[in-house]
């Protein structure tokens, strides 16, 4: 026997008891295999302990003794019954028999049976009076009493201890019922009467009554009935022990007004209250652990733990390690953090305060489990880790120094950086104060600025050098404070980058800029003086053409004018041959006009303030305008000009255009030898006019092209020479087309003569 | 017929004989000035008929000549025709804004320059 069913009885006492109990005890297994008896059965039986103990007692088991195992296992008790057992010379013994599972949940299940002889009374009486002295000395030793009910005469014996127990002086005689009675609280009267006047069934009852003593204390005792019968079932006698129960009951009272205490806390607890029996089942499902799994009580009362759904089945191995160190009384740790699963499958974080509760002896009775869920904490911590985490790998990997300090600056956590470009660990440090870190021309100036933002509690920003290794750098800090709710400071974040680059760069820029903006001014100086300088050179140009074509017309005015009235013999009567050299002197003089318009005019275009003023010219007559200016010059040359013109009308500047022809027929003329001819040829094609002025001259060799409407270059002087000119005449009917938006050519070869050609559009 | 009188204003001597020659031939009685204050002093001597201004003219502008006749009362309507060796149209565009009548480029045709003359005084005659 390891465990006590009585407490307040030692294991010892217990086993005595047993052992000589005035009632057959034993334990059997299921198969009827007897494992221990105690000496009243032995006796009954008439063999010795061992021999029973021994295993070589059988007794045949009958349909009914099957029946009563059966139930004791399932139901944990069988109704008495009658049977027999083998006796010494082979004899039946019957017997009463009541059987009872015992300690179910440990180990294979055993069977505890009581039993009692049904023969003749003088045989059992016999067998009972062998034991009566030893039961004196156990009942004086042990401190219990024993009693005797002669139920036909209603008498009742109590040993010497029962009157002690009682209060009341001992005396040999036996006791009336009423005398009894008397002794018993008046409130468990009723109950002692009814017990009395009812038939034991099973033959053996235990019940706890109160007597009162005559000095009015009121005690407990556990009394325990025998009851024998009459083979006809009648009630004979009743045998008992009594025990006085009262410091036990004391015991539970204030233990049950603690533990009722305990379990309003408990059942209010925001904790999982989950208590287990000594074998591990759900005994107690309670405060908020239907709230935080999600399984109610009834659902999961007498599961074994392992068997509980809010378990992962992952954690069965620690959970039969637990049960293991439990059993074996090994300290468990008060705190165990674990993983269970909730009813909808969301995975719990679980704080188990475990702790085991066990009798005097050391026997665990319970096992209580008290859960504290920690998942939102645990998944705050978590996200917290993360986050944190996170922020570090982020803050390794950025191009900048990253600091974080508490609320009074003290910097807490700084990234790798530091350590590869400061070479220096700024924790433990005032995140003002970098100390010898910062240049001492900045440091100054950067302490200021921070005892500011401090104040304000506003976000630092400032340049400064910081040592990295051998030298300075350039950088720029800046550093944002985290408020509480209540606008408390409570960590700051601190980057610095490294501008040095930046800064270098922005220098090189400044300086780049500075010579870029120098030069660019000196070479504008430069250009507005050329500038100028050539504005003047043009004015001066153009004051000089326009000075001069006033200089040279003058006079020419009157060598012409002169020369006419002598013609005109206003001057008096002149020769034939004086009228022929002023002839000369007047063609010469005419020429010479009109080179000093060409040139003028040539300057003109070239300071752009020559505006074609185009409007609607009839071809026909402004050629014939232009050729009738000649046909003198040609005549005298006996040059025929002959005309082919496709009648129409341009839009063109009327001057220009008779400019352009004028210049290209004078041209021809000049070049082409005595008895030539020029031919003047118009044509519209597409949307242009295109006027050609052909010759029999000399023609113009190819290497000469490129400079014919060049102004002031003479074509092989050579040639040129003898027939004059300036040259200046193709270059100002170049420039005029091409005011117009038309284009020059020419057609030539030497010897083949030449046609020089403009091409105007039609509409302007 | 009235003879027309006409003042020459021109600085070159030799152009200055020449408008003197082409005029009298023409019937005109003529009057030269070599620059404005001659001819301002010729013209208060005498009103003329018309005016030969050249209009490049030393010491004051020809120009200039011809808004003080323009401005002042007793010549405002006294036609002129200014003469000029430069060919440039903004100088005879010049020309008639300060008032000129009609403008001839030098050199002139001997043959029909009284005949420009007396046009001008056909459609600007004298009030």
């Amino acid at each position: 026997m390891d465990t006590s069913p009585l407490t307040g009885l030692s294991a010892a006492d217990a086993a005595l008891l047993v052992e000589h109990a005035p009632v057959g005890l034993f334990t059997c297994t299921p198969d009827g295999i007897i494992i221990h008896a105690n000496s009243a059965f032995s006796e009954m039986l008439g063999r010795s302990g061992d021999e029973i103990r021994s295993g070589r007692i059988h007794w045949t088991l009958r349909e009914a003794d099957r029946a009563a195992i059966a139930d004791s296992l399932q139901n944990g008790f069988a109704a008495p019954f009658e049977t027999v057992l083998p006796g010494r010379n082979g004899a039946d013994i019957p017997v009463r028999m009541s059987l009872r599972l015992l300690n179910p949940a440990s180990g294979a299940p055993r069977i505890g049976g009581s039993v009692t002889d049904l023969r003749p009374r003088d045989e059992s009486d016999g067998a009972r009076s062998l034991s009566g002295e030893r039961l004196r000395l156990l009942e004086r030793s042990a401190g219990f009493a024993s009693w005797e009910w002669d139920v036909q005469s209603g008498l009742v014996g109590w040993s010497p201890e029962m009157f002690d127990i009682v209060g009341r002086p001992e005396r040999d005689s036996w006791l009336t019922f009423a005398e009894v009675l008397d002794c018993v609280h008046p409130e468990d009267r009723g109950r002692f009467i009814e017990r009395a006047n009812r038939p034991s069934n099973p033959a053996t009852s235990t019940q706890e009554y109160r007597v009162v003593r005559p000095d009015g204390e009121v005690r407990w005792l556990l009394l325990y009935g025998y009851t024998i019968g009459e083979p006809s079932g009648a009630r004979r006698r009743v045998l008992g022990l009594a025990i006085d129960i009262t410091d036990r009951k004391r015991a539970e009272d204030a233990l049950e007004a603690v533990t009722r205490t305990l379990d309003q806390h408990l059942y209010s607890s925001p904790l999982a209250v989950i208590e287990f029996t000594p074998d591990f089942r759900v005994r107690r499902w309670s405060g908020d652990a239907f709230r935080i799994f999600g399984w109610n009580a009834a659902e999961v009362i007498g599961m074994h733990l392992t068997e509980l759904p809010c378990m992962q089945t992952e954690d069965l191995p620690l959970m039969s390690q637990f049960v293991d160190d439990v059993l074996c009384g090994l300290p468990q740790s008060r705190v165990v953090p674990a993983r269970n699963l909730s009813r909808d499958g969301r995975l719990l974080h679980i704080e188990w305060y475990n702790s085991t509760l066990r009798d005097p002896g050391g026997s665990l009775r319970s096992v209580l489990c008290l859960g504290l869920d920690v998942t939102l904490n645990q998944e705050a911590l978590e996200a917290l880790e993360r986050s944190e985490a996170q922020f570090r790998q982020l803050a390794d990997a950025l191009p900048q120094l990253v600091w974080t300090a508490d609320a009074d600056g003290i910097v807490d956590y700084c990234n790798s950086r530091w350590t590869t470009e400061v070479r220096s660990d700024p924790r433990g440090r005032h995140a003002w104060d970098w100390g010898l870190l910062v240049h001492p021309e900045d440091a100054e100036l950067c302490a200021e600025r921070w005892r500011r933002c401090v104040e304000t509690s506003r976000e630092f920003t400032g340049e400064y050098r910081l040592r990295c290794g051998p030298e300075y750098r350039w950088h720029l800090a800046r550093a944002v404070p985290l408020h509480d709710t209540q606008g408390h400071i409570v960590k700051w974040f601190g980057t610095s980058t490294d501008i040095e680059n930046q800064k270098v760069s922005e220098a090189g820029l400044r300086d780049a800029q500075s010579r870029l903006e120098h030069l660019v001014v000196r070479r504008t100086a430069e250009l507005e003086q050329q500038r100028d300088a050539a504005e003047r050179a043009n004015r001066a140009k153009s004051e000089f053409l326009a000075n001069m074509s006033h200089e040279l017309r003058t006079p020419l005015n009157a060598i012409i004018g002169f020369s006419e009235l002598m013609q005109d013999g206003a001057l008096g009567p002149v020769t034939h041959e004086q009228h022929q050299a002023l002839d000369d002197v007047l063609s010469s003089s005419r020429h010479l006009l009109q080179l000093i318009s060409n040139v003028l005019d040539v300057a003109k275009v070239e300071s752009g303030k020559m505006v074609p003023r185009p409007e609607e010219i009839s071809l026909a007559r402004s050629i014939a305008d232009a050729v009738n200016l000649l046909t003198p010059l040609a005549a005298q040359k006996q040059i025929a000009i002959e005309v082919d013109v496709e009648p129409g009308e341009l839009a063109t500047d009327p001057v220009m255009f008779k400019q352009i022809l004028y210049n290209y027929l004078s041209n021809a003329i000049k070049f082409t030898p005595a008895g030539g001819r020029v031919r003047v040829r118009g044509r519209f094609r597409g949307s242009n006019f295109e006027l050609e002025v052909s010759d029999t001259g000399p023609g113009i060799a190819p290497e000469h092209l490129s400079q014919l409407f060049k102004p002031f270059e003479q074509v092989n002087t050579g040639i040129a020479k003898p027939f004059g000119g300036t040259g200046l005449g193709l270059a100002l009917v170049k420039r005029l087309t091409e005011l117009q938006g038309g284009t020059v050519d020419v057609v030539t070869a030497p010897g083949r003569g030449s046609s020089f050609r403009v091409r105007l559009p039609r509409l302007m | 017929m009235r003879i027309i009188r006409a003042l020459v204003v021109e600085d070159d001597l030799l152009n200055r004989r020449l408008f003197e020659i082409v005029l009298n031939r023409s019937g005109f009685r003529v009057t030269v000035a070599g620059d404005v204050p001659e001819a301002r002093a010729a013209i208060a001597r005498e009103l003329p008929d018309i005016v030969i201004l050249d209009v490049q003219l030393p010491v004051i502008d020809g120009l200039q000549f011809a808004r003080e006749l323009r401005a002042a009362p007793h010549t405002h309507a006294i036609p002129i025709v200014a003469v000029s060796a430069n060919a440039m149209t903004t100088h005879q565009e010049a020309a008639l804004q300060a008032g000129c009548n009609g403008y001839i480029t030098k050199p002139i045709d001997t043959r029909t320059f009284a005949d420009t003359l007396n046009a001008v005084l056909v459609t600007e005659p004298r009030a």
